[in-house]
């Protein structure tokens, strides 16, 4: 079986005609440009729904789908990418088709523009479902007509020329066919003889670029009449004939060539081509190479220089040429050789009138003339310009073409000359020159030659020993940038005179020479060398008190054994180096030379050795001021310079302030005891003195006064360790005058020592104070304590003294004059140098809560329920139900009403299968068996689908025709019935009901009218459910209620409402209906 | 040294169990369910490739009513689908067709939840024994 993917691939057989409903237009035959039409419908003759229909149409060649024209049902349907559907490979999906339902497509094919005339084309539909296998339509057969037409305006013929249309050239014949019909020509014929004054080329026939002789038998495309050109030539196709011709030669001037040609085929009458034709020209010609205008030499060529010009004449053409003029033109810097032009070789005659004017006469048709002059080329001229000479011919018959200018062109070779005679540097002024002083030089430039020189450089080189360099060309100064000086250009025969100058550096060597050299640069001759200037230097050495002096480093006044550092600078002023250059010192005796530094020392004289011009030596002295120095005697510094030849220069004298004075601030007046001393004991004093100063004192006076609290020890006084006497009875010390020294020089020491001894009647605790006074040089007046002494003295009573045989009132006093010395005998003491001082519940919760009502009325135990059969009452008029079960076919029913809970009223279609009655009053008809297989197959394929995610639950999944029918049949069958059902012997329990069949009747009746899937048939089964139990009671009220109120909705609706809808108090008397049947289920 | 070869043998023995064990649950080790494929719509034509689940039912459903080897085969192969809810319906149409025997053969080959509960559901719309 094939399906409806392959049914119409290419190469598959049509499909079987199962269906003759395939209706196109037109019916028979189609033209290019055409529109066919094709409409295909289809009923569902089966009882079943179709579903999952595809409908599938042909395209066959030669047919195109016009956009946009699929309907469906006289709806337009979507093309998919410019393709409809219909024309897909798996067809259109038009979803199911009801049992008896008819459905129709339509669709809309343009045929192509070119279609052979003849051709049969097929159109076939086909339609599938789910259920059903590939069933085709009719074969509709439709025969295209068409005809070529190869009369139109791209079919012509045309010839033309190669070139130009000349006798002897070759022509080209272009017959161009083209087909403008819808089909193709065959056995296309061309009718093309060889025009009048031309022969055909050989080999050369060509159709489409492919040689046709070979095809036709190998004649001669010539010899043949009415040859095929095309087997065939499709619509819109085109072919092309081409052949070649060569023009007769000679010919007169205009002749006309005409092209003729007919076609025809065998669908087309032979027919005439509008002819072409061709005129052709002859004339003289001096157009080719062989007219030519010569110049010797063309390149290179030097003023002054004989040029020679030659002008070749020679006719090409196809006639002759009468009058032949030929005019030489030359520019100004050619001058025209009187007497030396010729034609072909033979002198003409010298015209003083247009001598650059001659006649050539007549020239046939391939003659040659031949004119000669020479011309001589005027000097000056610029290097490398083109000089452009012209000759013109001119010749009869007179046209727009009768004359030919040619040119040439002579290249001038043209240079300037400097000679060495005439350019050349030389020295102006005296060859003698002093550091300082100016050089000049003359440079001489001349153009000898006949173009001008340029980018004229004149480089100069200057000795290192000149400064300010400057080049003037006359009183105007050139700008020298580095070495050269730009001069820009210097034409033909021109000259120019420049100065150069300078001026010798200072210092400078003596005796040196002094160079100058100069070259000129030109872009055309390179570098031209112009020689040298040179000067000898007279330099010497000079040496100046301002510049060569003493100079002391530091202000400070000089002391006494300080050192004084001077500065020697010795500046050569002269141009030329000073050597052996010294300097012989003179100091002053008060101060000693102690150091050189920056020079070599030969006893009293430096020795600075070479000193370059305008150099400078630096040496430093070390002076120190000898200690016997008098005091305010400066010291002075003399020196004298010498050199290698040059006269002694004497230094100016420096003279360093100098000072010295003693000092006699510092000293020591020591007592012993030190601190403490008892009244009556001795004490032995000692002054230091020294002069720290670095100057000697002339006079020291030093004076002490003498307390009352001691007692002088008579000549006690010594100085030096030399006894002094006393002066009279006091201390030499303590008179007025005091102890007078002379000449004390620094650094000596004067130690005076005498004794005292302490008043007896002094009290303890006394102090005793002694200073010494020192003055000096009259001017200086320094002090000196001693430490104070404190007097310590204690009550004595007894007075037995050891050593007295008596005893003694009084005190054993001081022994004087035999004990021992309390100093000791150092005559010096150290002291400091005298130096300056630095979840919710929902409504499932509530079933068992209706239990209120007991869950099965009869509770287990009672009557009923021991029976396990509940019975509802039967009223007047009303008809039993009741459906019985095993206790596990109610536990399966059970089970599966748990499993079909879903969201919406969908669920209350599940409760319906699952307590549909088995049985109907008296009778068991076999119209509920039916119902309720039927209904177990349409309602569990909806319990599958709506296992699947986000299901939306379609009109077929809740009835369908059979159903509806089975229905029916049921309602009418109930709305007949009467009394109520027997027990089934097998039930372990039965549900029964009764209900009104005449109010079912009246369904039934509304049901032959109401649509397909709407509510009205299962408002119809719910008034057939059990009702003898409380729950079910309430149960089937609500549910026919509820279904009753959707009964007038549309299908759309119900669905949503199945879909979505929930209602809390239907759902709970559900509930509470499996929640009493699931208790029975337990109990049992 | 008898007490040595004693725990000795009690290993080997232990060793040897445990082997026996490991291969008796590897031959009894319920295959793995098969990865579901929707290809199987392709066997029922090229233009069927595709389909969306709502539509794999209603080609099930469609072939479920057909009496021949292919749709037989087609039904088959749909008890792989992807969709626990298409293999349910396939295995419900081949039992409506009264081939529960391949259905069974299925389930025998096929161990696991997703085989279990489509059983179970399965069982659950099998219509009333007479």
């Amino acid at each position: 079986m094939r399906t409806l993917s392959e049914v119409f691939a290419p190469g598959a057989p049509t499909l079987p005609e199962g269906l003759r409903t395939l209706v196109v237009s037109p019916e028979r035959e189609l033209e290019p440009g055409m529109t066919v039409r094709a409409a295909f419908t289809f009923r569902n003759q089966g009882g079943a729904v179709a579903t999952g229909v595809r409908v599938r149409l042909t395209v066959p060649d030669g047919l195109v789908y016009l956009v946009g024209s699929g309907k469906l049902d006289g709806t337009a349907i979507d093309d998919d990418l410019g393709n409809s559907p219909f024309l897909s490979r798996g067809g259109a999906d038009i979803g199911d088709v009801l049992a008896g339902e008819e459905r129709g497509i339509e669709i809309a094919y343009s045929v192509a523009g070119a279609i052979e005339n003849g051709t049969t084309i097929e159109l076939q539909a086909a339609v599938a479902s789910f259920e059903l296998a590939p069933v085709g339509s009719n074969v509709v057969r439709l025969v295209a007509r068409s005809r070529p037409q190869l009369q139109n305006a791209l079919t012509g013929i045309a010839v033309e020329a190669k070139h130009d249309a000349l006798p002897g050239a070759q022509a080209q014949i272009t017959v161009r066919l083209h087909n403008a019909g819808e089909s193709s020509a065959h056995d296309v014929v061309v009718v093309a003889p060889i025009p009048e004054n031309a022969t055909y080329v050989a080999g050369s026939a060509r159709v489409n670029g492919r040689e046709i002789e070979r095809d036709l038998g190998g004649i001669s495309f010539e010899r043949l009449y009415a040859p095929i050109v095309a087997r065939a030539l499709s619509a819109s196709a085109s072919a092309t004939l081409v052949y070649r011709i060569r023009i007769d030669a000679p010919l007169p001037d205009g002749t006309v060539i005409v092209a003729r040609a007919q076609v025809a085929s065998q669908e087309t009458p032979a027919f005439a081509l509008d002819p072409a034709s061709l005129v052709v020209r002859a004339s003289p010609n001096f157009d080719d190479d062989a007219t030519a205008f010569a110049a010797e030499p063309e390149y290179d060529a030097r003023p002054g220089q004989r040029v020679i010009f030659t002008l070749a004449a020679c006719n090409a053409g196809t006639a002759a040429a009468e009058a032949v003029r030929a005019t030489i033109e030359l520019p100004e810097a050619l001058v025209l050789v009187r007497g030396a032009s010729s034609v072909d070789g033979r002198p003409v005659r010298d015209r003083r009138k247009d001598p650059l004017h001659f006649d050539l006469g007549r020239i046939d048709a391939g003659g040659l003339v031949q004119l000669r002059i020479e011309a001589v080329i005027a000097s000056p001229l610029p290097d490398a310009i083109t000089l452009l000479p012209a000759a013109t011919l001119a010749w009869e018959p007179a046209r727009e073409s009768s004359t030919r200018r040619l040119e040439r062109s002579v290249v001038i070779r043209s240079e300037p000359a400097l000679s060495a005679r005439r350019n050349f540097f030389e020295r102006a002024g005296a060859e003698i020159v002093r550091p300082g002083g100016e050089v000049e030089a003359v440079v001489a430039l001349a153009n000898d030659g006949s173009a001008t020189a340029s980018d004229v450089v004149l480089h100069v080189r200057v000795d290192p020993a000149l400064d300010d360099v400057r080049v003037f060309d006359k009183m105007t100064r050139l700008a020298l940038d580095g070495d050269t000086v730009d001069l820009g250009t210097l034409e033909a025969y021109a000259t120019r005179r420049l100065s150069v100058r300078a001026r010798v550096r200072a210092p400078y060597a003596d005796r040196s020479d002094v160079r100058v050299g100069a070259s000129l640069h030109t872009r055309e001759l390179g570098e031209t060398p112009l020689g040298d200037a040179v000067w000898v230097v007279d330099s010497h050495p000079a040496f100046g008190t301002e510049t060569s002096r003493f100079e002391l480093a530091s202000d400070a006044i000089l002391r006494p054994n300080q050192l004084a550092d001077v500065d020697v600078v010795i500046a050569n002023t002269g141009s030329d180096v000073a050597h052996d250059v010294r300097l012989r010192l003179y100091v002053s005796p008060e101060a000693r030379l102690e150091s050189v530094d920056g020079a070599a020392r030969e006893k009293s004289s430096l020795v600075f050795g070479e000193i370059l011009p305008g150099a400078n030596a630096r040496a430093r002295l070390g002076l120190r001021l000898l200690r016997s120095l008098a005091k305010e005697y400066p010291v002075t510094l003399d020196g004298v310079l010498t050199a290698d030849a040059m006269l002694p220069v004497p230094l100016a004298r420096l003279t360093i302030a100098t000072t010295a004075e003693p000092d006699f601030s510092v000293g020591t007046l020591r007592s012993e005891p030190l601190d403490v001393v008892d009244v009556g004991e001795a004490i032995e004093w000692v002054l230091h003195v020294r002069n720290g100063g670095d100057g000697p004192a002339r006079r020291v006076q030093i004076s002490i006064a003498q307390p009352e609290t001691l007692i002088y020890v008579p000549n006690s006084t010594t100085v030096n360790e030399v006894p002094v006497r006393d002066i009279g009875a006091l201390a030499p010390f303590a008179v007025a005058r005091g102890i007078v020294l002379n000449d004390v020089d620094p650094g000596v020491e004067a130690a005076v020592r005498w004794c005292d001894v302490v008043h007896n009647g002094l009290p303890a605790g006394e102090a005793i104070l002694v200073a010494a006074q020192i003055r000096y040089d009259g001017e200086r007046d320094d002090e000196i304590l001693a430490n104070e002494l404190k007097v310590r003295a204690a009550p004595v009573f007894a007075n037995a003294i050891p050593g007295l045989p008596f005893g003694l009132d009084g005190m054993v006093g001081p022994a004087f004059g035999g004990g021992p010395r309390a100093l000791t005998e150092e005559r010096f003491l150290e002291l400091p140098p005298a130096t300056p001082i630095g979840g919710e519940s929902n409504g499932a919760g509530r079933a068992l809560q209706h239990s209120n009502y007991p869950a099965i009325a009869q509770a287990p135990g009672s009557e009923a329920a021991e029976s396990d059969t509940f019975d509802g009452t039967l009223l007047a008029n009303r008809t039993g139900v009741s459906v019985a079960f095993t206790t596990e076919s109610l536990r399966r029913a059970l089970r599966f009403i748990d499993e079909a809970r879903f969201a919406g009223l969908v669920t209350h279609l599940f409760a319906l299968r699952a307590f549909l009655p088995d049985a109907l009053g008296d009778a068991h008809g076999a119209t509920l068996s039916a119902l309720r297989d039927v209904l177990r197959e349409e309602l569990d394929r909806l319990f599958i689908k709506l296992r699947l995610p986000s299901y939306a639950i379609a009109a077929r999944d809740v009835e369908t025709p059979s159903l509806r029918a089975t229905i029916e049949r049921v309602v009418h069958g109930a709305a007949m019935a009467r009394g109520i059902p027997a027990e089934s012997p097998a039930a372990t329990l039965t549900l029964r009901g009764t209900f009104d069949p005449e109010a079912l009747g009246d369904v039934g009746d509304r049901l032959e009218n109401a649509a397909l899937a709407g509510a009205l048939p299962w408002a119809a089964l719910a008034r057939l459910l059990p009702d003898s139990t409380p729950e079910l009671q309430r149960y089937r009220g609500l549910l026919a209620d509820r279904l009753d109120a959707l009964a007038e909705l549309d299908s759309t609706e119900f669905l949503n409402a199945l879909q979505h809808q929930r209602e809390a108090a239907l759902d709970g008397a559900f509930d509470d209906v499996r929640t009493s049947l699931h208790r029975l289920v337990g109990n049992a | 040294m008898t007490a040595a070869i004693t725990a000795v043998a009690v290993v080997i023995v232990l060793i040897a169990v445990a082997i026996g064990l490991y291969a008796w649950r590897a031959r009894r080790a319920p295959r793995a369910p098969a990865a579901g494929s929707a290809d199987w719509t392709n066997a029922a034509g090229a233009e069927f490739a595709g389909l969306s689940e709502p539509a794999r039912c209603d080609l099930i459903f469609a072939l479920a009513a057909l009496d021949d080897r292919r749709s037989l085969r087609v039904l088959e192969s749909a008890l792989d689908d992807p969709s626990e809810a298409v293999a349910l319906a396939a295995a419900h149409a081949l039992t409506s067709r009264g081939e529960a025997p391949v259905v069974d053969r299925y389930f025998a080959s096929n161990t696991g939840d997703r085989a279990a509960r489509i059983a179970g559901t399965l069982a659950l719309l099998a219509p009333e024994p007479p």
